[in-house]
């Protein structure tokens, strides 16, 4: 099972676009009209009560579990705890893929 | 601020069966090692220490702003608890909100953990002393203003570890 985060700066909305563009709930095929993307949004947990919050986007029953997060100005911080949080757990960083919205949003397969 | 958290099935409970105590502050070099220090009989809980025994406290006053996000474990309580320290910069109840849902995320069980934040447990004069250390490299006055400020406050940091330990299950 892989485990994806999508998290940018702010309250994360590049990071919950992405991670509904991942998961399905956004067209691939075409460009989404704004209301579109503001119903998935909100139907996605966008902006989550609590700044910080890892939200899981995809459904329980999906094999691959999609978590996005707003990071605020303290997106090196946690990227940092999180590697000392995997080593306490025991967790496979290996089953993770960590993907930074704001530095990706150019590149090519990024919906922005 | 909330001052205190753990997963929101057992805070109702009052005391928890908990394994991991983090301490944290902005920079991780005063209030929770401090905290840490005194938690894990380090540094006396029923007087007021000496400068020199301060001194001895190794990561007091060390840390650097890079080293901020870095747990540092500071060593088992008398209950077998873990205890670290974290700074978490400028958004504490941002990163803690992220680490503990990240905590779940990762399969972790939030009831094994206890985040305390020690800043409001420190005078103004600690902290003062302790930018001008850390962040402004002041090292020899930041350090002599920021531990006097912190002898000062070490009443309110008893009381606060006394309230961790009980919160823990240490009694």
């Amino acid at each position: 099972m892989k485990k994806t985060l999508f998290f940018s700066k702010g309250d994360g909305k590049k990071a919950f676009i992405q991670a509904l563009y991942a998961t399905g709930r956004l067209p691939h095929d075409r460009k989404p009209f704004p209301h579109e993307v503001d119903q998935a949004l909100k139907a996605g947990g966008y902006p989550s009560g609590k700044k910080g919050e890892w939200v899981r986007i995809s459904d329980s029953f999906d094999e691959n579990v999609v978590y996005a997060c707003g990071t605020g100005q303290s997106k090196e911080i946690i990227n940092h705890i999180w590697l000392y949080m995997m080593q306490i757990e025991g967790d496979n960083p290996l089953q993770w893929i960590m993907t930074d919205v704001d530095l990706q949003a150019n590149q090519k397969g990024f919906y922005h | 601020m909330d001052h205190d958290r753990c997963g929101s099935s057992s805070e109702s409970k009052g005391v928890l069966p908990l394994k991991r105590i983090i301490y944290y502050c902005y920079g991780g070099a005063h209030s929770s090692v401090m905290a840490a220090a005194i938690h894990l009989g380090q540094l006396p809980m029923d007087r007021v220490p000496a400068l020199g025994e301060l001194r001895k406290i190794g990561d007091l006053d060390h840390t650097q702003s890079e080293m901020i996000g870095m747990l540092h474990f500071q060593g088992v309580d008398t209950e077998g608890n873990e205890v670290y320290t974290l700074g978490v910069g400028a958004e504490p109840d941002l990163v803690i909100t992220s680490v503990q849902s990240m905590i779940v995320a990762i399969g972790g069980d939030l009831k094994n953990y206890l985040f305390r934040s020690s800043l409001p447990y420190i005078n103004l004069q600690a902290k003062i002393g302790g930018a001008l250390s850390r962040r402004y490299g002041w090292v020899g006055l930041g350090r002599k203003v920021c531990f006097r400020g912190i002898l000062s406050s070490y009443d309110q940091l008893i009381a606060f570890v006394k309230q961790t330990r009980t919160k823990a299950g240490n009694g």
